[in-house]
């Protein structure tokens, strides 16, 4: 894939790290696997096919893309399954295939591949992909099927329909017909794979404990989504209910956990990961208060994706040893004249 | 200095040639436009309340985006007003009968984006399904602000338009009635 | 005058649009149906060729200090004029195009083609340089109207072909099109702006893509026949 020959070996110790592309990429498949468990027990088989619908159609977007402009084949690193894993997660359960297969088809060739593929992308796929089909099919993505009903496994008929719990937050008043426990364990309306806030977060301890993820971009994220809603609560339940329910429901744990997270479009600083964090918290709550979707995470960190370059771009870290130049003394420079 | 009065005189000849044209353009097409536009109302208006005649009336209600109240006989209200769209003014025609329900509207110009606001005038099945939702309503609004109007998907701003705009309708035709 | 070689710089290697990416604004905002397009191409040939053949008549009377506003002047009579007519005799496209023909004005095309072809070459050569700009600016709105409209809607031919009525072309904006698959596949994004940026974006990628493998081509010739 690259031209080794120009890279100039220096001298020993050399370490060798065991990561490689296709490690990470099956931690974090492991890691989605607890929402997907929860999801199907949720919503029932239909989960399940949507889920495989969407990652077969990443994967053979991707087979396809390489195959036809004469690329080296990269289906093997598990990032399109990944791709495939979160696009799916973020859709209604109910998503007909063709819409799924739309997205897959934008997420991996026009978010991933044209900008020269796995880690070259500023944008993470999948929300890209969500993004195209929320705007395409307004719809279809906000038809939400009501949590323990039998779904069919194709088709779009008989879906009872329930309200998320975003909305009523949006309205400006926790939900009444839920409990909090009810929330966290995901027997909400939603989508598919961000109903379930405690799967979610399962999920994250596993890559926290296998150095896939560090806890800056998430713990900014949420912490400043909790700290904004706490201060600016609404409704009469209280500042710290409002604050938990803001925090478990809609996106905010796949996203901050799963999304914000991705490799290739956040920040390598350590400085800069807590800025990406931050911002992301700070517009999920603008979007979520004043702006026509009750949902603010997905655009939130997409807003930030496109930031990146300017969080790292200031946020540089300062070289070992390295002493910022004094400024010369005012008097010594007119003198110098 | 003589060489600024040379450029300007010379910049004023070009623009009095074009000025001439335009004139000579305008004298021709002046009296079709002003034809069609009127041909439009007309057919508007009958499209929304079918009446022999339109008798304009003096309205005097102080809302400004009313431009004209017409009195179609017995059968009712024709109030032409404007309202800003998503792009600019959308202006538009409703007919109201005399206990004050809406008959009928008609979209007659506006600047709302092809394929999304635009599909409120259009003369499609679409467009028509937007305009036929008035028909019978008090008081409009669209399903997301708690109403009944099915906003063209999109183009929430152009529903929310022709919403005020129906509604404005029916509080002139209130005050002159 | 060199016809072949205007004819192949305006459609394309040097496309008003994918090549110069001028007139970007009308370009992105109208293209939503074929109707549209081809009304808009045609309105801009006319202008570009009027303003291209006055512009060039009058190059050795207008003074090198003021030229800018004297095009200026010459380009909004011209779509004055053909505002004028279409609001008078097509007012279909007029109310289609909405502000956009006005908006002609300030197209770069046309003060871009007046200050960097008519005003050094003859009137022949000027009004031919015109019409292939101007085609190359129809071919490529028409071009994104049938992608943006196919996706969007899965029809072609919007307000252009009569299919209910028989099969006709029709110049009122009122013909339904052919609808290839139903609507409700299509995604609404492409009729949007966004849509019109993601089109745009594609077809200069191809362009360019296909320019450079072009003169690669055409270096390989002249390299063998050496």
């Amino acid at each position: 894939m690259y031209d080794l020959s120009q890279l100039k070996v220096s001298n020993s110790p050399h370490i060798h790290s065991e990561d490689s592309t296709r490690q990470i990429m099956l931690d974090v498949i492991i890691g989605l696997i607890p929402a997907l468990l929860l999801a199907i027990f949720v919503f029932g088989p239909r989960a399940l096919v949507t889920v495989c619908i969407s990652v077969i159609g990443c994967v053979f977007f991707e087979w396809l893309y390489n195959r036809l402009l004469k690329k080296p084949q990269s289906i093997g690193n598990l990032s399109a399954v990944v791709t495939g894993m979160l696009l799916a997660y973020t859709l209604p359960v109910t998503a007909p295939w063709w819409m799924i297969l739309i997205g897959d088809f934008f997420a991996i060739v026009f978010v991933k591949s044209l900008f020269g593929g796995i880690g070259k992308n500023f944008m993470n796929p999948a929300l890209g992909g969500r993004a195209f089909l929320m705007a395409s099919y307004p719809v279809l993505m906000t038809t939400w099927a009501k949590a323990r009903t039998t779904l069919p496994l194709f088709g779009s008929s008989d879906i009872v329909t329930s309200a998320t719990t975003l909305s009523s937050l949006k309205a400006g008043a926790v939900p009444t017909d839920l409990s909090m426990l009810d929330a966290l364990l995901g027997m909400e309306g939603g989508c598919l794979g961000e109903v379930s806030a405690a799967a979610l977060i399962v999920g994250g301890l596993w890559l926290l404990y296998r150095r896939v993820i560090s806890l800056r971009i998430p713990v900014s994220f949420i912490g400043t989504v909790a700290l904004l809603t706490l201060i600016f609560h609404k409704g009469d339940a209280g500042a710290v209910q409002w604050m938990v329910w803001q925090l478990l429901s809609g996106g905010l744990m796949l996203g901050a956990i799963f999304m914000a997270t991705d490799y290739a479009s956040s920040p390598v600083t350590p400085k800069g990961q807590i800025i990406y964090g931050i911002g992301c918290g700070v517009l999920t709550v603008m979007i979520r208060y004043f702006g026509s979707y009750p949902e603010g995470v997905s655009y939130a960190i997409l807003i930030m994706n496109c930031c990146v370059f300017l969080i790292e771009k200031i946020s540089q870290p300062v070289k070992f040893g390295y002493v910022k130049p004094v400024k010369a003394p005012k008097a010594e420079k007119e003198a110098s004249k | 200095m003589n060489k600024i009065v040379k450029l300007a005189l010379i910049l004023f000849a070009f623009s009095a040639v074009v000025a001439l044209l335009l004139g000579m353009v305008n004298v021709v097409t002046e009296g079709r436009i002003a034809a069609l536009e009127k041909e439009k109302q007309d057919k508007a208006m009958q499209e929304v309340l079918p009446s022999s005649g339109y008798e304009e009336l003096e309205y005097t209600g102080g809302n400004p985006n009313i431009l004209n109240v017409f009195k179609a006989g017995d059968a009712g209200y024709v109030v032409k007003v404007v309202e800003s769209g998503s792009q600019g003014n959308v202006e538009m025609i409703v007919g109201l009968d005399s206990s004050f329900t809406v008959t009928g509207v008609s979209i007659v110009k506006h600047q709302e984006t092809s394929g999304l606001g635009a599909v409120a005038a259009s003369t499609g099945a679409d467009g028509q399904a937007f305009r036929g939702q008035f028909v019978g309503l008090t008081n409009a609004s669209v399903t997301k602000d708690g109403g009944t109007v099915e906003a063209i998907t999109g183009a929430t701003i152009t529903s929310r338009a022709v919403c005020r705009g129906v509604n404005d309708a029916i509080a002139a035709a209130k005050t002159v009635g | 005058m060199n016809v072949k070689k205007q004819f192949k710089d305006g459609l394309i290697t040097q496309n008003p649009v994918l090549v110069q990416l001028l007139g970007m604004c009308s370009t992105l905002a109208i293209t939503t149906s074929l109707f549209n397009g081809i009304g808009m191409g045609l309105s801009v040939i006319i202008i570009l060729t009027c303003c291209n053949i006055a512009i060039s008549a009058l190059r050795k009377v207008i003074p090198n200090d003021i030229r800018i506003a004297i095009y200026v002047v010459v380009i909004a009579g011209f779509v004055t004029i053909v505002d004028l007519l279409l609001k008078a005799f097509i007012p279909a496209l007029s109310e289609a195009l909405g502000v956009f023909i006005p908006l002609i004005v300030v197209n770069c095309i046309i003060i871009g083609r007046s200050e960097a072809f008519a005003a050094k070459n003859s009137v022949g050569a000027s009004a031919l340089d015109g019409i292939f700009q101007g085609l190359g600016y129809t071919l490529v709105l028409v071009a994104m109207c049938v992608i943006r409209e196919f996706l969007a809607k899965g029809a072609f031919g919007g307000g252009m072909l009569d299919v209910a009525n028989g099969f006709k072309v029709v110049f009122d904006g009122t013909g339904s099109g052919i609808q290839i698959f139903p609507s409700h596949y299509g995604a609404l994004i492409m009729a949007l702006p966004v849509g019109g940026f993601l089109t745009l974006g594609c077809l200069i990628a191809l362009m360019q893509h296909l320019l450079s493998k072009g003169g690669k081509k055409k270096s390989e010739k002249k390299e063998a026949a050496e």
